[in-house]
């Protein structure tokens, strides 16, 4: 086996030449290609890097805003919860207070309708018993009865006082004595005499005293004096009493239904400007 | 029969001569230059390389990856010489199943020039590493009359290169033409193929001593330079 040196030679150059040829056409191509590959893929590596700390970040800002959210909205709905309590309070209290006011009022309709019942039972019981006494007294009216009434208005009129005494004093002044004295039965002169004897001391001229006999008059004696008249009759002591039962109900119902009431009393006789009809 | 491809002979003047040798040769050359431009033409950076883009950066990675296996730290510096290395042999090698192709390496020029160029290469990267005295340091250490022994181990390491890769090769040869004449049918296929396995094998091989040598030749340098650190393990 001998060794040709001239290929010898010639392979040497040759794989140096080789060498060169793969150096320029195959590594350093396929080299910078994977370098710039390489590159490329760190590049992208670091952008999804720097991309995914982006998101991350974003992620991290829409937490923090859900979160500031949702404690808004709780914040919120248990304002809307005070809110709705408040209102439902509110509610219930006007409703409470409207159950009130018409229970109230249910309860003055009640107060007035018994007072207004027992005012209108209390008036017609005095109406029924000022009628009943009217009636009675009619049917048992006569002389003797008609004595009584007299003996009591001329008991009354030995006692008149004050303002009474004045007006009927300046009524005999002006009439210089003139009285009449008006009855349903007739009346005796001892009767007569006592009337005499009790205004006498109202006059200060002589009494011219006239008699008179009226049986519309019913029960009662009166005396005119001028435009004065003293009287008492049975009519008049009633319609007295009436208004004074009148007057005193009403008092009574306006201090309150349940106070005591007091027994209206009548004035057996008084002093009064004559009216007409009287 | 013609053992060596040295002895076909196309043209000659001289002590020029044509033989199948060089043309072989040039033809593996052009291969090879000719389909890694072809290739690189169109390169691309993006995600989505050709198939023989791809193909080639496999090739040229594992070949970095092995010189990074050997030990060596700067891969590219390596990779023209070792990698030329592995592919002019194993093209070679592989087309020597092409009917009418005679492979360069069956003859003994072509695997002593490659041994040769190993021979120099080894002296020349470590000093780049280290600088002349730095590499040649090495051949008196441990002593200096160490001298002569790693001389002969250079020069003998050289010629057991050589020597293997051209055996093997022409040994397939040799089998394939043996049994040719022996068992003319389907034996001499199965050969071929494992002539193929073999032809791979080999460029490895050469590829390897080649980087373990470089490797040897600034691995002791990195050794000497660690060894006054008391507290090295190595």
């Amino acid at each position: 086996m001998q060794i040709d040196w001239f290929t010898f030679g010639a392979q040497f150059v040759n794989f140096l030449i080789l060498i060169g040829l793969l150096r320029r056409y195959l590594y350093g191509p396929i080299m910078d290609a994977m370098d710039e590959r390489e590159h490329n893929i760190n590049a992208r590596l670091e952008e999804a890097r720097e991309r995914r700390a982006a998101a991350r970040q974003q992620v991290e800002e829409y937490e923090a805003m859900q979160e500031a959210f949702e404690a808004e909205r709780d914040e919120r709905w248990h304002e809307v919860e005070e809110a709705a309590e408040e209102r439902r309070r509110a509610l219930i209290d006007e409703a409470r207070a409207e159950v009130e006011r018409m229970a109230h009022a249910w309860r003055e309709s009640l107060k007035q309708e018994r007072e207004a019942f027992l005012q209108t039972l209390a008036e017609r019981a005095v109406e029924e018993t000022v009628a009943l006494a009217r009636r009675v007294l009619r049917d048992l009216a006569n002389a003797e009865l008609e004595a009584q009434a007299l003996g009591r208005f001329v008991e009354h009129l030995a006692h008149l006082e004050g303002e009474e005494r004045r007006a009927l004093e300046d009524a005999f002044a002006a009439s210089e004595g003139r009285a009449t004295v008006r009855s349903a039965f007739g009346l005796s002169d001892d009767q007569v005499d006592h009337i005499r004897e009790a205004l006498r001391a109202y006059s200060p001229a002589d009494l011219n005293l006239q008699v008179e006999t009226d049986s519309a008059l019913g029960l009662g004696v009166t005396v005119r004096v001028g435009d004065r008249k003293a009287a008492w009759t049975l009519e008049r002591y009633l319609a007295d009493l009436v208004d004074r039962v009148g007057e005193r109900l009403e008092a009574t119902w306006k201090r309150g239904p349940t106070a005591p009431a007091e027994a209206p009393t009548a004035e057996p006789a008084s002093m009064r400007r004559e009216e007409p009809g009287g | 029969m013609d053992i060596s491809p040295d002895q076909i002979i196309y043209w000659e003047w001289g002590v020029v001569t044509l033989n199948a040798t060089l043309v072989f040769s040039w033809v593996a050359m052009a291969l090879l230059a000719g389909g890694a431009w072809l290739v690189t033409r169109s390169l691309t950076a993006g995600p989505h390389p050709s198939r023989w883009q791809n193909l080639l950066e496999v090739t040229v990675l594992n070949m970095m990856e092995q010189i990074e296996a050997a030990g060596l730290e700067q891969p590219r510096r390596y990779l023209p010489f070792v990698g030329t290395l592995f592919l002019f042999i194993v093209v070679s090698n592989v087309l020597d199943v092409v009917p009418g192709f005679y492979a360069p390496t069956a003859s003994l020029t072509t695997p002593a020039a490659l041994a040769v160029c190993v021979f120099i290469a080894v002296p020349v990267y470590g000093m780049m590493s280290k600088g002349p005295m730095g590499y040649f340091r090495n051949y008196i250490r441990p002593t200096p009359f160490m001298l002569p022994f790693n001389i002969i181990g250079e020069l003998s390491r050289t010629l057991a290169l050589a020597i293997r890769l051209f055996g093997n090769i022409m040994s397939g040869h040799l089998i394939v033409a043996i049994l040719l004449s022996l068992a003319p049918l389907f034996f001499p296929v199965v050969m071929q193929a494992f002539g193929l396995l073999i032809g791979v094998i080999q460029a490895y091989v050469f590829a390897v001593l080649a980087l373990v040598y470089i490797a040897s030749g600034t691995r002791v340098q990195r050794q000497q330079d660690a060894a006054p650190t008391p507290a090295s393990t190595s």
